[in-house]
């Protein structure tokens, strides 16, 4: 039944696709070769279509070039729908087979990109991306950028993503990644899984991120404003479950990290009680971090296509309370051992909205408002307030509106002991050591972030930003500028040129400057 | 301390671009061309994606006539060439391109990583441009068509609609950070009838109707070789009861 199904096809398609060739006499296809299965199996299958029905009732052999049309007809028609990893494997031997046929019909194989290729990446299994990335900087001595030696030259990134198409409802990514110092390693690795009713999840080590909308990037998203509470990269191993519906969407996540007990004598410069010099002590540490649980729910919805706003919550949920001890030597008129003891419950959560008003598809008003709720192990010293808060305004407007440039306008505001949970999001303006007290703000700050970027052509942009940090003590404000020309010699391998300058009361030079270049070639 | 200055001159830029942003047709394909960026410290990927409303194409085709001086049947012709090319008459268009500046793209397969919402109800595509498939390592474009009525009661899903959501899978790349790309239009205001109106409309509408009437004639043939097996059948029987009451 099945060959008389594929020489009905054979007929028709010759009929339809190719007349010139329904007369030849050679019939050089004989009717127990394998195509004539194949063929009839892509047909019963649904994903060959389109034959006329009754057009041909015998059961003749036929020629290869017959065939070949039929395969031709096959490539032009084949449905990715229903097509399965097996017909297309069976579809891709026929057009291997019949590619000289193929060829004389004038249906170039190497024109046919389109569908063979088609066929490749259905059934080629692991595909494979990435670049690599060589900076080189150069700073004044001494310089706040932690630039060795006035020179730094390194390969600080070589990345390399895999993906799996598994079937309809799993894919597959892992990513490895080295350079900068580090061994290659999985940084990424994660199943997205399809479920019933629209849900997916993704399972693993995954990026994790709720405000991608809420801070600005260079073109190649780094060295800007990053998120307060989001970003994970990646959130430490975890499930997160999304739930889209017509105007907005549910997620939740939860991820678990395991604690970590440390000991670690050093040597810390600093003064000894009563003595006039500085020397070198010994401090003995002690750190036990517990387990905890991260859990995150975000409620998005959009009320048009100009009005958007979102309700996010993440909470820290430790195991245990935190500890840690200090032990040095003190001498006073003999030499003693302190003891100092630090910890607490250090649960903390943030709960935070957002909005997004677009003026027109060119402009638009960004605003957040986080609000934590720390327990008693966050507060100590000046930081007395449980609830610290943070909020922040911009102005986008694109390059299409002002015609000569992209503008990025932020400006936050954030409370002394404001936590930053995941990571430092001015990292990039070496908030770090200038602004925070480890994880968090440690007197009240204002951010003012400007960022101006232009695509002058395909191959030449440029960025320029100016971020100025207004803290409380006074001496400890300072600005940042930075200034950027890239040029695309290709869209795979770019170079940039660029220059950093820190400068303001923080900073006890005159001033600290840096130029870096960058190559990056993408795969 | 604080930058008093700050809202001001948000102010002051916010009219400038007001002022900087507009030009006629411009503004409206602007209005339906919708961008999403994704970076990822490092990477980039840009997704543009360009609903094909009827404001849009009336604006596209007067665009095209303005620039190019055409005549009314001139116009009328590209217009029904314009249309017919965008399968509107059983399909939504979406114009979807991508700008990658990062690790390769895979898409494929594409009609699984991307979907319309319409109502409350989520449609993948009835057909997208094949290259969309494909290993992108820097741009690439392609429509994508998904059903305009409903597969099984025949009801115009636009109807009533005030919004539709494009998603595309936060899947195709790892640029994407596991994130969804959605552009969201309201399309309570848009009316396709009117683009099938005037002579473009008519020659469409004819073309709708010939294959209609050809699907309707072979519905017809199909059932009258039914009811002609039917009526084979019963003269069979017919011929049958008769011998049997003969015996």
């Amino acid at each position: 039944m099945k060959k008389i199904f594929a020489l009905i096809a054979v007929a028709a398609l010759v009929a339809f696709a190719a007349p010139a060739f329904a007369a030849n006499p050679f019939a050089d296809v004989p009717m127990n070769h394998w195509a004539y299965d194949a063929v009839a199996q892509l047909a019963a299958s649904g994903i060959v279509v389109g034959y006329p029905d009754g057009a041909y009732k015998g059961g003749q052999p036929a020629t290869r070039y017959e065939v070949a049309a039929i395969v031709a007809r096959a490539l032009a028609k084949v449905d990715m729908e229903k097509a399965s990893k097996q017909d297309l494997e069976m579809l891709k031997k026929l057009v291997v087979e019949f590619k000289s046929e193929l060829d004389a019909l004038g249906v170039k194989v190497d024109k046919l990109d389109a569908r063979v290729a088609v066929l490749e990446e259905r059934i080629g299994g692991w595909k494979f991306g990435g670049n690599f990335r060589f900076t080189a900087k150069w700073a004044d001595d001494s310089n706040y950028w932690g630039v060795d030696d006035d020179t730094n030259w390194t390969v600080d990134r070589f990345r390399w993503n895999i993906t799996k198409y598994v079937d309809d409802n799993v894919t597959l990514n892992v990513r490895l990644q080295g350079g900068g110092g580090n061994s290659l390693d999985v940084v990424r690795a994660y199943a997205t899984i399809k479920f019933p009713w629209d849900i997916t999840a993704q399972v693993g080590r995954f990026p994790l991120d709720w405000e991608g909308d809420f801070y600005a990037g260079d073109f190649a998203g780094y060295m800007m404003n990053d998120a307060y509470v989001t970003d994970y990269d990646p959130l430490t191993t975890a499930v997160w479950f999304e739930k889209p519906f017509s105007m907005g969407k549910f997620e939740m996540f939860v991820a678990h990290e395991e604690g970590s007990e440390t000991f670690s004598p050093e040597l810390n410069w600093g003064t000894i009680f009563n003595w006039a010099h500085m020397i070198d002590y010994p401090v003995v540490t002690w750190e036990y971090v517990p387990d905890n649980y991260i859990y995150g729910a975000r409620l998005a919805f959009d009320f048009n296509e100009n009005f958007h706003v979102a309700a996010n919550y993440v909470k820290y949920d430790f195991a245990n309370e935190w500890a840690a001890v200090d032990v040095y030597p003190v001498y006073d008129d003999g030499w003693y051992l302190v003891h100092e003891f630090y910890g607490g419950d250090i649960d903390f959560s943030t709960l935070w909205g957002d909005l997004i008003v677009n003026f027109n598809e060119n402009i638009a008003f960004k605003g957040q408002y986080f609000v934590q709720d720390l327990n008693d192990g966050w507060l100590y010293d000046d930081y007395t307030d449980d609830s610290p808060s943070a909020w922040k305004a911009i102005l986008q407007v694109s390059q299409d509106a002002l015609k000569f440039t992209d503008l990025w306008i932020e400006y936050a505001q954030l409370d002394q002991g404001f936590v930053f949970a995941n990571a430092d999001p001015y990292a990039w303006a070496l908030s770090g050591s200038l602004f925070l007290d480890g994880p968090r703000v440690y007197a009240d700050t204002a951010v003012l972030n400007i960022v101006a970027k232009q695509k002058w052509n395909d191959q030449w942009w440029t960025y320029v930003r100016y971020a100025d940090f207004d803290v409380d003590d006074d001496d400890a404000d300072y600005y940042n500028w930075t200034a950027s020309v890239r040029y695309n010699y290709t869209p795979n391998l770019w170079f940039e040129l660029g220059y950093d300058k820190l400068g303001g009361d923080a900073i006890t030079k005159d001033g600290d400057d840096m130029v870096w270049f960058r190559t990056t070639v993408n795969f | 301390m604080r930058k008093t200055w700050i809202p001001g001159f948000a102010i002051f830029l916010t009219l400038f671009a007001s002022w900087a942003w507009a030009s006629s047709y411009d503004s409206v394909l602007n209005r339906w061309s919708k961008t999403k960026d994704f970076a990822d410290r490092g990477d980039s990927l840009s997704i543009t994606a360009t609903y094909y409303s009827a404001e849009f194409i009336e604006a596209t085709v007067q665009k095209e006539a303005d620039k190019n001086l055409w005549t009314a049947d001139e116009l009328d012709r590209y217009k029904y060439q314009f249309l017919k090319t965008l399968n509107l008459e059983d399909s939504i268009p979406v114009r979807l391109s991508f700008d990658n500046r990062g690790p390769a793209l895979h898409m494929a397969p594409f009609g699984k990583q991307v979907w319309l919402w319409i109502g409350g109800k989520r449609y993948e595509p009835k057909d997208y441009d094949p290259r969309l498939n494909f290993r992108v390592q820097d741009k690439i474009e392609g429509m994508v068509y998904f059903p305009r009525f409903d597969g099984k009661t025949g009801r115009d899903l636009l109807k009533g609609a005030k919004t539709v959501k494009l998603e595309v899978s936060g899947s195709i790349s790892m640029t994407m950070k596991a994130k969804t790309a959605e552009f969201v239009w309201d399309v309570a205001n848009d009316n396709p009838e009117k683009l099938f109106a005037g002579k473009a409309g008519a020659r469409l509408e004819m073309d709708r109707l010939i294959k209609r009437l050809e699907k309707l004639n072979g519905e017809k043939k199909d059932l009258e070789g039914k009811l002609e097996q039917v009526k084979a059948e019963i003269e069979k029987i017919q011929a049958r009861m008769s011998e049997l009451q003969k015996q």
